[in-house]
């Protein structure tokens, strides 16, 4: 009875076989299975289909081969083996001279496949094992040995026709490109070509379509030459591929989500069980076993032109791959549209050096930041550094408090760690009631006339604050004369009584403004 | 107060009417609880770490390791926090979580009879640009308030809810 090789070669699982010389594309019909090599030669069409150590080990004895490649009967040959198998470079070079086609078999009980005279095909039952085996051996794997086998390219493109990966001949390859630029890159002549078989675009290449999780799309592109039989090898990896990746997509996106879940519970609650937030923190590869700083970078805004720029995982990834130049251990990821930096610490240090340390990594980041992203500007805000993860939590309040007050209060800086927002922080736990009357008493005048006279007294107490009262400076940074300056404050202590030379005085009226500044400024005021 | 009745609250209230005088001597009355800050304040001056904030922006605060500093009842912007006279311990607005998570509405907006609270979901990014800076009452609002503090319709009948 005659046996079409092709048909059940599609019946067994791919991760299965291996081509170990090139498969042509001509049916290949048997009408006997021989397990032995004998010195005589087969009368009619013959599998040769090989399983003990003895008679594979045959097959590279060159006098065997010669043997073999000269028997117009034998049509084709698997070795059955669980294991490794090759061939020596000469024996190989002879079979794949004379095309004869061998096929490594690992699954050995699909053997029984050649014998049977009826074929009792189990095509989908067993794809589960068949997804398994596939996703183990790994898809490059197979998709090189089929390239090889078929002698046709293979290549994975996007979404956006980008190359994802290639294998096959170097000058094949070259041609498909050649095709890809010529009509992937215009779909409609590709749907022509897809839709209209006949049409007069070259037809060299083809492609298949991908679809994962219902999103993105994968495009294949192969050789249009196959035989019916290889395009249904080439269709059911194509398909295994998809299933494949679509559970790696499902399960990347489920890891992301519980990463999400994570990180939000490590930034505002406190975990009761160490042991549990450093388990969970392993998953994603974060050693919280030992004491962190906490950074938070914040983007003040994005430029209008680049809104489609995801700026948030451009910082994340630039950080991720420039944090190798450092010694230290860094933990960067997005978070509420800010980037989160976690910088491993459990060396002794006193406070300050510690404090010291924070800031230089502080500053190399905004530098980094600066230099790649000109465009953004960007602020740090520092929490405290406590010896024990689970306070991450409070060091992720303390580091938004830092960059509220300190973006406030200090325009011009662009790193605030919270010890040095000083008076800021004390104020924070001050009834506030108690601040607005005592920012009442002192500024209420000032208020009034800015308010209603639009002139710029409170604006003018600030800049003075923060330019250490330098006439100059304070004149520089409030864009007027120094005349002009001396005279406002003049003004300013006439209204509020309080003479600026005065430590004593200044100092109130110091705190008074920094209140103001910091707890009742309403922006839209400026 | 629902809340008090609910919870057999003694000595405390959770939420209270705030009054100002706004503008031309108009009188405002608003009915605070616990804003639940986008940056909550208790949340960075509790030593104790007590308070959590839940992925809905509920800020809940688990008062069974309150040491009674009071921190916590200075910080707030709002007074929120609050110290229970028969516990020793603080006290303030969960808003109702154990009914949120029932798919239930708090008991504050459930039994007002004007239909004055409500709740809604709203974006964080909405949060940030209405912040109480429409409104002329003078409530700090560094701490970013989630509450959104709606004025009064003129005319507006006070018909219950539903």
């Amino acid at each position: 009875m005659k046996t079409s090789m092709n048909e059940l070669l599609l019946t067994i699982p791919l991760y299965d076989l291996t081509f170990i010389t090139p498969f042509p594309k001509k049916e290949v019909i048997y009408e006997q299975v021989v397990t032995t090599i004998t010195n005589e030669w087969f009368d009619k069409p013959t599998l040769l289909l090989l399983k003990s150590d003895v008679e594979i080990r045959k097959l590279n004895v060159k006098e065997v081969a010669n043997q073999l490649i000269q028997d117009s009967h034998i049509l084709a040959i698997i070795v059955c083996k669980k294991g490794r198998f090759s061939l020596k470079d000469e024996t190989f070079s002879l079979y794949e001279a004379l095309q004869i086609p061998i096929i490594h078999l690992t699954g050995v009980d699909h053997a029984s496949i050649f014998f049977q005279q009826e074929n009792k095909i189990q095509r989908y039952s067993q794809l589960s094992v068949e997804i398994n085996g596939f996703a183990n051996k790994g898809f490059m794997h197979i998709a090189s040995n089929i390239s090889f086998a078929f002698q046709t390219p293979m290549i994975f493109l996007d979404d956006n026709k980008q190359l994802l990966w290639q294998t096959g001949d170097e000058k094949e390859l070259t041609k498909a490109q050649q095709w890809i630029n010529r009509f992937v890159n215009h779909e409609e002549s590709l749907l022509r070509n897809k839709n209209n078989p006949h049409s007069n675009i070259n037809c060299d290449f083809e492609y298949y379509t991908m679809n994962i999780a219902g999103k993105l799309n994968i495009y294949v592109i192969v050789a249009s030459h196959l035989a019916r039989w290889q395009k249904e090898l080439i269709d059911k990896f194509i398909g295994l591929t998809a299933v494949v990746f679509q559970t790696d997509e499902l399960v990347r996106e489920q890891n992301e989500r519980l990463k999400e879940l994570f990180v939000y519970e490590l930034l505002y609650r406190k975990f009761e069980s160490k042991k549990l937030l450093v388990k969970q923190g392993k998953t994603w590869g974060w050693n919280l076993e030992k004491p962190h700083h906490l950074l938070i970078i914040h983007m003040d805004e994005v430029p209008h032109s680049d809104l489609n720029i995801d700026w948030l995982e451009e910082m994340v990834y630039f950080l991720e791959t420039g944090k190798k130049e450092r010694q230290e251990r860094i933990i960067v990821f997005p978070f509420q549209d800010q980037v989160i930096v976690f910088v491993e610490d459990d060396e002794e240090r006193t406070p300050n050096e510690r404090i010291n340390v924070i800031m230089e990594i502080a500053n190399w980041i905004v530098t980094r930041l600066s230099e790649e992203f000109p465009a953004l500007n960007v602020q740090l805000g520092i929490g405290k550094w406590y010896d024990d993860t689970i306070y991450l939590n409070k060091s992720y309040q303390e580091a938004k408090m830092a960059l509220r007050f300190g973006s406030t209060w200090f325009e011009n800086r662009q790193i605030f760690h919270i010890n040095h927002i000083g008076v800021h922080h004390l104020l924070t736990h001050v009834h506030r009631e108690i601040l607005y009357d005592f920012c009442k008493e002192y500024l209420s005048q000032l208020i009034k006339s800015d308010t209603e006279n639009d002139t710029e007294y409170l604006n003018t107490l600030k800049k003075y604050i923060q330019n250490q009262g330098i006439i100059n400076d304070v004149a520089k940074a409030l864009y007027i004369h120094p005349n002009t300056l001396r005279n406002r404050i003049k003004k300013i202590e006439e209204i509020t009584g309080i003479e600026l030379q005065n430590l004593d005085e200044f100092m109130n009226l110091m705190v008074a403004v920094k209140v103001y500044y910091s707890f009742f400024h309403k922006k839209t005021e400026e | 107060m629902s809340c008090n009745e609910y919870y057999g609250l003694q000595g405390e209230h959770r939420r209270q009417v705030l009054s100002y005088v706004i503008g031309d001597d108009t009188p405002v009355h608003v009915s605070m609880a616990c804003n639940h800050c986008l940056h909550p304040v208790c949340m960075y001056v509790c030593d104790e770490n007590n308070f959590l904030k839940r992925r809905d922006g509920i800020v809940v605060l688990d008062s069974s390791h309150c040491k009674s500093c009071l921190k916590c009842v200075e910080a707030c912007p709002f007074q929120a926090p609050k110290l229970n006279p028969i516990t020793n311990r603080v006290d303030k607005c969960n808003f109702c979580v154990e009914r949120i998570d029932e798919d239930l509405r708090p008991i504050c907006v459930e039994n007002c009879i004007t239909g004055a609270l409500g709740m809604m979901t709203i974006d964080t990014k909405e949060i940030h640009v209405n912040n109480f800076q429409e409104t002329e009452i003078p409530l700090a609002s560094f701490s970013t308030p989630t509450t959104q503090i709606i004025a009064k319709e003129e005319k507006h009948l006070s018909l219950r809810e539903g």
